[in-house]
């Protein structure tokens, strides 16, 4: 296993939600040469260089469980303030958010837009949800997260909600499930996959080492 | 899975030993699946817990979805599963009580909770679901079994037919069919793969989102069973489903 050296140094605190792929992700996270770090209360941030958001569980339930555990603002003052890079991936996209079809509670709302479920296809059939497998991400424009990175590459998707309305200067990817919905977001340094990066092989791989690069870059 | 030992079996029984599965995982890894599920098939019957440590393991080098089953039945059990680094949870003899699918789905979203519709057919040809690893048959049709798990909060169904199970005798696509198109969610064909046009073919004719195999992926083929983990790569699974 190579250790890309100049991400050695990046610790990367991990948001527990309660219930989630923390193991998945950190170990990624390790793969590419960072320090994962588990955070349930706001005092386990401090130092963090980079922040994920993981992605397992219902909208309520994950911004409720930050909100109770004090983080919303502690996390709201790196990131917005102070720029440390966020990742939400999946669920943790979303509750970035305004609102959310799924939950009664307001998002973080860092992100335009609003997260609906998957109903129909373009020409108004039902289509089967949760949408889960492979697909390819086409791009909009350039990212740091999506650098080096063939355009057409297929990620894994698992989810029954997507991004809506999003603003486009912050639509870095898009992907087809019945109709076209965003797949990669970026607004400044806060970045959001609505795949699971940690189980997309190489080109997950790839865009959790340009994700730390971007850290290391401050 | 049987014993902390990787074996493949025929109609869900007679098994076959296959290799370690820490090995075997990291071999289907290497060769970049799509998807990975363990199975333990002893789990349930002899009343036995998720080998966390074995799950937790495979997660320190899977970097694909990786979904275990086997002997689940509460909610601390799904919550372990998922925190060892699993992306889903494979349930079958829990989920004859609905309410435990419907609480399983709550805690963790319903795209991580897979009941596996296990299902061999009567001697009419009905097709009838099946638990505790395929010894007790259940009083109603597959599809109707498949419907209410789905309305239970299902995300997703392993159709596992226990008549094809390592017979390499091809899909039963007619199951496929009608259990695909009576259910709103994804459903994971399983059960009788002997060539790679096979999963094309559950997929295209069967209308099944995706096609799993044990047998094929073990087996250097069906008239010589060598055990020789192989896995088609990406350019073969794209020409396959052209």
């Amino acid at each position: 296993m190579t250790v890309a050296s100049e991400t050695t140094s990046v610790l990367v605190a991990i948001i527990n939600f309660g219930i989630g792929n923390f193991g998945s992700v950190s170990n990624m996270v390790r793969r590419v040469g960072g320090t994962p770090s588990e955070v349930t209360w706001p005092s386990e941030l401090k130092d963090a260089q980079a922040i994920i958001l993981p992605g397992v569980g219902s909208f309520d339930a994950g911004v409720g469980t930050m909100r109770e555990h004090g983080l919303e603002r502690p996390l709201s003052d790196r990131i917005l303030m102070a720029g440390v890079p966020v990742l939400g991936i999946c669920l943790g996209m979303q509750i970035m958010a305004e609102r959310s079809e799924e939950g009664a509670l307001p998002g973080l709302g860092w992100l335009p837009g609003s997260v609906i479920r998957f109903r129909t296809n373009q020409d108004g059939e039902t289509i089967r949800v949760p949408h889960i497998g492979w697909n390819a991400v086409t791009k909009q424009q350039p990212s740091p997260l999506l650098e080096g990175i063939e355009d057409g590459s297929e990620f894994y998707f698992v989810h029954s909600y997507h991004l809506d309305n999003a603003d486009t200067s912050a639509l870095v990817g898009v992907t087809s499930y019945g109709l076209d919905f965003p797949s990669v977001i970026q607004k400044g340094r806060i970045f959001g996959t609505q795949f699971h990066p940690e189980k997309s092989q190489i080109w997950g791989e790839k865009l959790f080492r340009n994700f730390l690069a971007v850290a290391q870059h401050a | 899975m049987a014993g902390g030992r990787l074996v493949k079996t025929r109609q869900f029984s007679s098994p076959h030993y296959i290799g370690d599965p820490v090995n075997t995982i990291h071999i289907f890894n290497t060769l970049r699946a799509e998807e990975i599920f363990l199975l333990d098939i002893r789990a349930t019957v002899e009343g036995r817990d998720p080998d966390y440590g074995l799950l937790a393991q495979q997660a320190r080098f899977v970097s694909v979805p990786f979904g275990y089953g086997g002997g689940i039945r509460t909610l601390d059990q799904v919550r372990r599963v998922l925190a060892a680094g699993c992306e889903k949870v494979v349930v079958n003899s829990a989920a004859t009580d609905p309410a435990f699918v419907t609480a399983a789905a709550r805690l963790t979203g319903s795209q991580a909770i897979v009941v596996s519709v296990d299902v061999r057919r009567d001697p009419d040809g009905m097709a009838r679901p099946y638990v505790r690893s395929g010894s007790h048959a259940l009083n109603e049709s597959a599809t109707t079994f498949a419907r209410r798990m789905v309305d239970a909060g299902a995300g997703e169904l392993l159709l596992h037919s226990i008549d094809r199970d390592g017979s390499m005798q091809g899909y039963d696509v007619p199951l496929v069919q009608e259990v695909a198109t009576a259910v709103s969610v994804p459903v994971i064909a399983v059960g009788g793969a002997r060539t790679r046009d096979d999963l094309a073919a559950v997929i295209k004719q069967g209308g099944a989102q995706a096609a799993a195999a044990g047998a094929l992926f073990f087996y250097q083929k069906a008239t010589n069973r060598n055990v020789l983990v192989n896995y088609p790569e990406l350019h073969i699974r794209r020409s396959l489903m052209r």
